[in-house]
């Protein structure tokens, strides 16, 4: 049998690929192809960003009640008293539940618990640390979030209903 | 430090922020608190911020809030730009962090003086 030759051309250019970690936001907001724990690292960083937002805005804007003799504090508290405000800060209380019940996840998986046996990486290959109790810690933790999520909607419910009937 | 003791402390603060945010926000609650309206008035701050225990409680809960939202902000504004920058980011964060947490200390302390407490 004839050999093939494979003629390698030195004037090939190889395709420009960029290295994962180069990705930046693309990596982030295009989490479609990956699985649920990829999610959850989006979900992850979103949050932080909301909260380290809202972290900043939180230190500056309350100071407002050491300058003077409350009458600031209390007419900012009266301007925040409306629906779109109301909805900011569930999507911060949101936001917050969400990391912390995820951050709850990362620490035990950082600290090796609940992460699986090593296995040989054969073909299907599925990581130990990406299913049994970590999926399910995972799920546990995210309903955990929604049921916080839901009772702060419970909580803003009369605010919403108090600005609507005015 | 090290990159991984700093991740470590990021762990435990992570860790302490669990129990000391849903403190903070449990005062708001009508479940556990005093509700969201009366919890936010003058008064009841003043309530609040009298004894020692607010100085502490909100010093500590800064301290650690601001290590932990910086390292993460730190750690994402690395990935942004592919590692580059390492050190001008680091810089940038740690200034910006340093001066808003003295901010936030010298806000906590006068509040409780003004509230009576001292």
């Amino acid at each position: 049998m004839e050999e093939e030759k494979i003629e390698i051309s030195k004037n090939v250019v190889p395709p420009k690929v960029i290295p994962k970690y180069k990705l930046g936001l693309k990596a982030w907001i295009s989490p479609f192809k990956f699985n649920f724990e990829r999610w959850m690292y989006t979900l992850h960083r979103v949050t932080g960003v909301i909260l380290v937002v809202y972290v900043y805005m939180h230190i500056y804007v309350t100071s407002i009640r050491v300058l003077g003799d409350g009458t600031g504090w209390t007419n900012l508290m009266n301007a925040f008293e409306n629906p779109i405000n109301y909805t900011g800060e569930i999507i911060v209380i949101a936001a917050l539940a969400i990391h912390g019940a995820n951050g709850i996840r990362l620490i035990l998986a950082e600290l090796g618990y609940a992460v699986g046996k090593p296995i040989r990486p054969e073909y299907p290959y599925k990581p130990s640390s990406l299913k049994g109790a970590q999926r399910t810690i995972a799920i546990i933790l995210m309903i955990l979030a929604g049921i916080m999520i839901l009772f702060t909607i419970l909580e803003y419910v009369p605010l919403y209903s108090q600005f609507f009937r005015g | 430090m090290k990159e991984s003791q700093l991740w470590f402390l990021q762990l435990i603060t992570g860790a302490l922020l669990l129990v000391l945010a849903f403190s903070h926000i449990s005062t708001f609650s009508s479940l556990i608190g005093t509700g969201y309206k009366t919890g936010l008035e003058y008064s009841s701050l003043i309530e609040r911020a009298k004894p020692l225990f607010y100085v502490i409680f909100y010093s500590v809960f800064l301290t650690v809030l601001m290590y932990h939202a910086n390292y993460g902000l730190r750690t994402l504004l690395i990935e942004f730009t592919g590692g580059k920058y390492k050190t001008l980011i680091t810089m940038g964060v740690f200034i910006v962090a340093f001066i808003t947490y003295l901010y936030g200390l010298w806000e906590i302390i006068i509040f409780h003086l003004m509230a009576g407490g001292g």
